[in-house]
């Protein structure tokens, strides 16, 4: 080898070097820049070893309705929860294409709210504007022809298709907002296996129209996605449930999810369950504070529900002695007794208290508080009977909290009571409300 | 297709690629062909115009060379500036014109209608047409021979690093280097993708982020007045600096790893301790080419003290029309030429001053003074470049001298006009890195020659810090308008 031969092969070496550091250096900034609600929801999907039985797909109400550890816990089916904010059955279609590729369940259970809201609205075809929500279902996925093609269907726009591509194109100017879980995400990862808990109470959520059985055309691109979805699963041979959540609903979603009985009539592998009109939630105690999606206490009904469904009509195997489920139920029983201890209002312990994992002794010191009905429903609904003391202590409630898993008493909690007003036997304020109103009258004064 | 666009990421390194393939004999016509496919990415049509500057002036140049009598060849050579200054003029001129006879008949009482008249003005067409005009000049001189390639003539007049925005360049530096005779070399090859890194830098992490600020203070000046101007007017001064130089270099840089080299836009303007050393090293393409086809053709300053303040006072009210048909940009130039002036005519008394009162013009303090002056009063000047209208810039000095709120610069109120504190800081960090860096190319030390004797690994350490560094720091991607440089409107 001459002497220009050995000075050029060291420069193309120091070239495809240079490319090479570039490349990971790239990788690593766009990793750290990018937003991580993408890695904080599936990393423990994509990494992880556990097989997935059920997919869990749709908008946030199946996201926040369907708890897959409690699904495990009471009925062994192992689950993965891939619902997001606004998630339509276009994304859903590719979202399910892009996981099959790791594991292949054998039913996918779709939340079927999306089915007609979506169509025609965002400035995507099949999309909302919520991009953050999409970079959550997309972003973590890699470079292939799967997300080529979904990102190509899914958005108009050259500039937003790029973004999804390559997130460092949309997040490359968020250097001034990282923060710890930007450095630290693994410590952060979802422990509810793509589920999200939703915390807090409410009062009363909104009425759902009178129930009728008028059907509706169900004609959109979103139908035909989510078609597409039950053919693609009919020749991977996976089972589909489509469900319609319960939650405070208006006159179109009824009838939509009345029109989809017929649809499951069409196909060989798909079910369907209208849940709107089984009276599983209860307004007072279920919702959160935006009156629409469902909290703790909402969940669990809602998943115990699908769980009795699932176990009595398909044949999916038990998972309750799997290892690597018995090592997501510690960092999942941590997770749910500090939810619960990070609690500040009596109402919210009483929604996670709902939860049988933990019980509570009660001790009342204020008459009022035994009359006030809101309260009352939200300890029946925890299944807590408190105790009337006649005595006056330092509080005017203590709860003595227990977690039933470790049978150790978990914290010792007290409350003043604020008030709350009646305003006739069917609407209950919150003592926020109340206090407001307060104000206002003395304001008026 | 903008320098900071994919498509350029895209389009050059193919350009390269394909350059140094192919036989040496065809090169000019693979770049000729990637500098029409490049300005026709704007506008397909107006390629016809950049074509019709080049055929007019190669034709006059050919014209001039087989000529006999002198009288022809000077004849051929005003035609010929003529008709190409006539394209520059419907173009650029024609629309503002007419409105000012509408106005002035207006004025008169007279009823007479002017036909309006609107085009959108074709990228680049100032620079070319100069370019243009220069080659045919300097075929008239003899200082150059007539190219009667024509191939190659119109890449002289299109070369695609330059073409929209400068340097322009000179025939007899450029002409000559499109043979395609040149090897790839590796060393110069980095030493030209340093070089487009650093006017990355300056476009898109300094210039567009400096942006942010003037535009919103601009916006608005009834809003933002007294030192929200004063910061606007002075950064202002600094974002022209780095977009049209950001500019400048990403061309070097270009054309450098081609094996072509361009001469260099900017030296250091803001290191400049008077108003005519900074125009020195400023758009030194433009200035140079004024002084060579005008001023020296004028007298320069061979015909006394009054006609050189003339002729300078000439130059600059050109310049300052030639960057755009508004009187702003004339007032702008004048501004700039009657400093010049003034600081000649004061030069004598200065010195005398100096020596009665025992200064020492060169020591550090005194410079530095007479930098932060020239800086400013560059700055001043600049409003009347920065504001739409002359009412605008009117009412801008207005507010600085009479709106008084330097708390503002304490309460966090800078940090609400589209840069948050993080990214003021980085752009005031951004300027000191370009302080220093103008420091040491003063000083002649050339940072990109200083990698490039470090190790390999070194270099390549810096390389992909800098990628990585423009790529997060920088302003671009979503929601970001990449309307382009500064300069491309002229």
């Amino acid at each position: 080898m001459n002497k220009n031969m050995s000075v050029n092969l060291k420069r193309i070496l120091s070239v495809l070097v240079f490319l090479i550091i570039l490349f990971f250096a790239l990788r690593k900034c766009t990793m750290l820049l990018e937003q991580k609600s993408s890695r904080i929801k599936y990393t423990d999907f994509i990494e992880g070893d556990t097989e997935y039985d059920c997919y869990l797909m749709g908008t946030s109400i199946m996201l926040n309705s369907v708890l897959p550890m409690e699904l495990w816990k009471d009925y062994g089916i192992s689950s993965y929860n891939f619902g997001s904010s606004n998630c339509t059955p276009a994304e859903d279609y590719y979202i399910l294409k892009e996981a099959v590729r790791y594991k292949k369940p054998k039913l996918v259970v779709i939340d079927l709210m999306g089915v007609k809201e979506f169509n025609d609205i965002g400035n995507g075809k099949y999309m909302w504007t919520a991009v953050e929500a999409q970079h959550t279902q997309f972003d973590i996925f890699p470079f292939t022809d799967t997300k080529v093609e979904a990102v190509e269907d899914l958005f108009d726009i050259y500039e937003d298709r790029n973004d999804f591509l390559w997130s460092f194109i949309m997040f490359h100017n968020r250097w001034n907002e990282l923060e710890e879980q930007d450095f630290n995400y693994r410590n952060m990862l979802n422990v509810e296996k793509g589920a999200l808990t939703n915390l807090g109470s409410f009062g009363k959520a909104s009425e759902s129209v009178i129930m009728d059985d008028i059907e509706v055309d169900l004609a959109g691109v979103n139908y035909d996605y989510f078609i597409k979805i039950v053919e693609f699963c009919e020749k991977q041979h996976i089972e589909v449930l489509g469900l319609y959540l319960p939650h405070p609903v208006e006159e179109l979603n009824v009838r939509v999810a009345n029109s989809l009985e017929k649809v499951a009539q069409k196909y060989d592998n798909l079910e369907y369950v209208n849940m709107l009109n089984m009276d599983i939630h209860d307004l007072y105690t279920d919702y959160t504070i935006d009156n629409l999606h469902p909290n703790m206490s909402g969940a669990l009904k809602s998943t115990a529900y699908v769980g009795k469904y699932i176990n009595e009509n398909y044949d999916l195997a038990d998972h309750r002695e799997d290892p690597s489920w018995l090592l997501a139920e510690k960092k999942y029983l941590d997770f749910k007794r500090e939810n619960l201890i990070k609690q500040e209002e009596l109402e919210d312990y009483l929604v996670q208290l709902s939860d049988d994992d933990f019980t509570a002794k009660a001790v009342v010191y204020d008459e009022r508080i035994i009359n006030d009905k809101w309260l009352m429903r939200l300890f029946d609904n925890a299944d807590i009977k408190p105790v009337f003391n006649e005595e006056k202590g330092s509080a005017d409630i203590e709860l003595e909290i227990r977690d039933e898993t470790s049978g150790t008493v978990l914290e010792n909690v007290s409350f003043v009571y604020e008030g709350r007003r009646l305003v006739n036997d069917e609407l209950f304020l919150g003592y926020k409300e109340v206090k407001k109103e307060q104000e206002e009258q003395e304001k008026a004064h | 297709m903008l320098f900071n666009s994919l498509q350029f990421i895209i389009f050059f390194p193919i350009v390269v690629i394909v350059y140094f393939i192919i036989p040496k004999k065809v090169r000019y016509i693979w770049l000729l062909i990637s500098s029409y496919y490049f300005y026709m990415s704007w506008n397909a049509m107006y390629a016809l115009l950049l074509f019709a500057s080049t055929f007019i002036t190669y034709i006059g140049a050919l014209f001039i060379d087989i000529a006999q009598k002198d009288s022809i060849k000077k004849t051929v050579m005003i035609l010929g500036c003529v008709l190409n200054l006539s394209i520059l003029f419907v173009y650029k001129y024609a629309e503002y014109t007419l409105s000012l006879i509408s106005k002035l008949l207006s004025n008169l009482n007279i009823s007479a209608e002017v036909p309006a008249f609107s085009v959108l003005l074709p990228v680049g067409i100032s620079f070319y047409t100069l370019q243009a005009l220069g080659y045919l000049i300097d075929v008239y001189r003899k200082d150059i021979a007539v190219e009667k390639n024509f191939l190659k003539y119109a890449l002289f007049v299109s070369f695609f690093p330059q073409l929209v925005a400068g340097p322009i360049e000179r025939s007899g530096n450029l002409l000559k280097q499109l043979d395609g005779n040149t090897v790839f070399e590796f060393d110069r090859a980095r030493e030209g993708f340093f070089l487009m890194l650093w006017g990355y830098f300056l476009k898109v992490v300094l210039a567009d982020r400096i942006a942010i600020y003037v535009d919103k203070v601009y916006s608005d000046t009834n809003m933002y007045g007294g030192y929200y101007l004063i910061i606007a007017a002075l950064l202002f001064s600094i974002q022209v600096y780095c977009d049209f130089g950001g500019y400048s270099t990403i061309a070097m840089g270009a054309s450098m790893i081609l094996g072509i080299k361009l001469m260099d836009n900017f030296n250091a303007p803001f290191l400049a301790d008077s108003v005519s050393s900074l125009w020195r090293g400023w758009h030194i393409s433009l200035t140079s080419w004024f002084r060579d086809y005008v001023y020296i053709p004028l007298g320069g300053s061979r015909k006394g003290k009054i006609r050189k303040y003339i002729n300078i006072m000439i130059i600059f009210l050109t310049s300052g029309l030639w960057h755009g048909a508004n009187l702003t940009f004339a007032i702008w130039g004048g501004l700039n030429g009657i400093y010049e002036v003034v600081g000649e005519v004061l030069k004598p008394v200065k010195e005398k001053a100096a020596k009665a009162l025992g200064i020492n013009g060169n020591n550090i303090g005194n410079r530095l003074v007479k930098m932060v002056i020239t800086y400013s009063l560059f700055s001043f000047a600049a409003i009347f470049f920065r504001a739409n209208s002359l009412t605008v810039a009117l009412d801008v000095i207005k507010s600085i001298f009479t709106c008084y709120n330097p708390w503002i610069l304490f309460d966090g109120s800078l940090y609400t006009l589209g840069l948050d504190s993080k990214n003021f800081n980085l752009m005031l960090m951004c300027i000191g890195l370009l302080i220093f860096a103008d420091i040491q190319k003063k000083k002649g030390i050339k940072i990109r020659e200083v990698l490039a004797r470090q190790d390999y690994w070194c270099r390549i350490a810096v390389m992909v810090a800098s990628i990585c560094f423009i790529l997060m720091f920088g302003i671009w991607g979503s929601g970001y308008d990449s309307a382009g440089f500064i300069y491309f409107q002229f």
